[in-house]
């Protein structure tokens, strides 16, 4: 008799346990909360150096050159002067 | 002597009374050869048009003829212009053997850009026919825009300039003489383009140098001739050149493109300010005038002989027109296109007048109708000419003007660069100095000063030294503290 108590008991448990398994999860979404950085309170390791001169690198200019118009022939002239023969 | 001369009037007016009462016959008749014969009669009594007709009707019944009706389709092509008779079709044309139907086909092929058959037709051509330097002269070109061999190419225009100076030399009028000189020149002058499309600058400098000052080429050979002198590097020669049209004896012509190599030129000698003036001048002259011209072109582009009636107004009245009309006709009427088509028009002109005194006959009705529609062919043609040469110059503007624009931006964008590299050009130096100037020991060169000398024209040379030396404008700071 005590045997089929306790039995009933733990069946009861797991009964519970099962129910509460199946009951949908409830997410509480939550966004992410406002960060503050203090820059001025950041510290960085490391030795600080000043440049001494404004240094730009020195590059072979690439210079655009636009191309011009120079005559390549006469073509069209020797052309015209046939067809202005007679 | 009064009476002589009325005599002999007489007699020819009989003689051609004749002529033409044989050529009635002969149209009323059924003989097969008629057509032939009436040809041969026109041409005794000088009626090369109506010849021409009867002639063409003789090629397209029999097809091949004879030399001495050979001889005449020369006359009529020479009198009447190769046009008279050039209105065969190609199946006829092709079965008829003869120079002057070669060259006519000829020039019908080169205009197709068919160099091949141009060739192949007129390399039949005698070298003793009144038609040799014309051959030579398409074949030479067609050679070239084949790619063929330079020695090949140079042999035919020696040929054609040879041949047409022995013609010129032979020539029974001044008319002649002055067409077959102009042959000669074109064939020097294509030698010389031949050179200059080869880059061998050097060699058509010389042969530029063979045309004459008193040529009618030779105002339009200087600017070839500042192109060959810009590809030489010569900048100086080049606007020494193309100042020769400021003169006022080359007032009537004026080329864009001359402008063009102005502008060019200092922008290779690195003179800037200089150039970029040269397109500020040409934007305001050419700009406004090139619109108004161009007004007047739509205005009249439908019209039969507007342009034609233009050429021949008085120089007030052109002007009146439009800008640039006055210049533009004075330089086609001295082309020799223009002045060879306006003496067929005349021709033609006053044989239709000699036609309509005529007696009544069908013969009359019939060759009237054909003379009046070559006639109005011909004054379409030339019309046509003249509006054309207009709408050129106008493009020709616009053209320029595109390319002014990218010297100009080019400027800009080498000016810019100097001012990022902190450098600036060799500014504080003199103008012109005689040191400057590149010349041959055979090769003339006068200093041009703000005058012409007709005698100086075309040897003109600047002597700017190149401008294109920078000097360096940065400072450099020893201590780093700033003065």
């Amino acid at each position: 008799m005590r045997l089929l108590v306790i039995v009933l008991f733990f069946c009861q448990i797991s009964i519970a346990v099962a129910a509460e398994a199946t009951r949908p999860v409830k997410i509480n979404y939550q966004y992410k909360k406002y960060e503050h950085f203090d820059l001025g309170d950041l510290e960085v390791q490391g030795n600080l150096v000043a440049p001494g001169d404004l240094s730009v690198k020195e590059q072979g200019a690439h210079l655009m050159d636009r191309k011009l118009f120079i005559r390549a022939n006469f073509d069209g002239e020797m052309r015209r002067d046939i067809l202005d023969l007679r | 002597m009064i009476k002589l001369c009325l005599v002999i009037c007489l007699l020819f007016s009989l003689r051609s009374q004749a002529e033409l009462g044989k050529a009635f016959d002969l149209y009323l008749s059924n003989k097969p050869q008629k057509q032939e014969w009436i040809a041969y009669e026109m041409m005794n009594s000088e009626h090369f048009f109506v010849a021409s007709i009867f002639a063409k009707r003789h090629i397209l019944s029999q097809g091949e003829h004879s030399s001495i009706f050979e001889e005449a389709l020369e006359t009529i092509a020479t009198k009447a212009g190769i046009e008279s008779l050039s209105d065969l079709p190609d199946e006829v044309m092709m079965k008829t053997s003869g120079a002057t139907m070669a060259l006519v086909l000829g020039l019908r092929r080169f205009h197709e850009k068919n160099y091949r058959a141009a060739i192949d037709i007129l390399k039949v051509t005698s070298p003793h026919g009144r038609f040799y330097p014309e051959a030579q002269m398409v074949i030479a070109p067609s050679l070239y825009f084949l790619g063929k061999d330079e020695d090949q190419i140079s042999q035919a225009y020696q040929a054609c300039s040879q041949a047409a100076g022995k013609m010129a030399q032979n020539a029974s009028h001044e008319k002649l003489r002055r067409y077959y000189e102009l042959i000669r020149e074109n064939c020097l002058i294509h030698l010389a383009r031949q050179a200059y499309a080869k880059s061998k600058h050097d060699d058509a400098t010389y042969a530029y140098e063979k045309i004459h000052k008193q040529s009618y080429r030779w105002p339009y050979v200087l600017l070839e001739r500042a192109w060959n002198s810009f590809k030489l590097n010569d900048y100086n020669r080049a606007l020494g050149l193309v100042a020769t049209y400021g003169s006022p004896l080359l007032e009537s012509y004026f080329f864009p493109e001359a402008e063009y190599i102005k502008a060019i030129s200092y922008h290779r000698l690195c003179l800037y300010d200089d150039s970029l003036m040269v397109i500020e001048n040409y934007y305001q002259n050419y700009k406004p005038k090139s619109e108004a011209l161009e007004k007047v072109i739509k205005e009249n582009k439908d019209t039969l002989d507007f342009f034609l009636n233009l050429v021949f107004e008085e120089r007030s009245e052109r002007e009146k027109v439009g800008p640039y009309v006055a210049g533009l006709a004075i330089q086609i009427r001295k082309e020799v296109k223009f002045n060879l088509d306006l003496i067929t028009l005349r021709r033609a002109e006053e044989e239709l007048q000699s036609v309509l005194k005529w007696p009544e006959h069908p013969m009359k009705k019939d060759v009237t109708y054909e003379i009046m529609g070559m006639i109005s062919h011909i004054k379409k043609k030339m019309n046509f000419y003249v509006m054309e040469r207009m709408v050129n110059f106008v493009n020709e503007i616009h053209r320029m003007s595109y390319e002014m624009f990218n010297i100009k931006l080019d400027i800009l964008s080498k000016k810019r660069d100097l001012i990022y590299k902190g450098e600036k050009l060799v500014a504080d130096r003199a103008r012109g100095e005689l040191r400057h100037v590149k010349r041959r020991s055979d090769q003339h060169y006068y200093e041009f000063i703000g005058e012409f000398w007709a005698d100086e024209l075309g040897d003109y040379s600047f002597g700017l030294k190149s401008n294109c030396e920078t000097l360096q404008t940065r400072t450099t700071f020893n201590s780093g503290v700033h003065p």
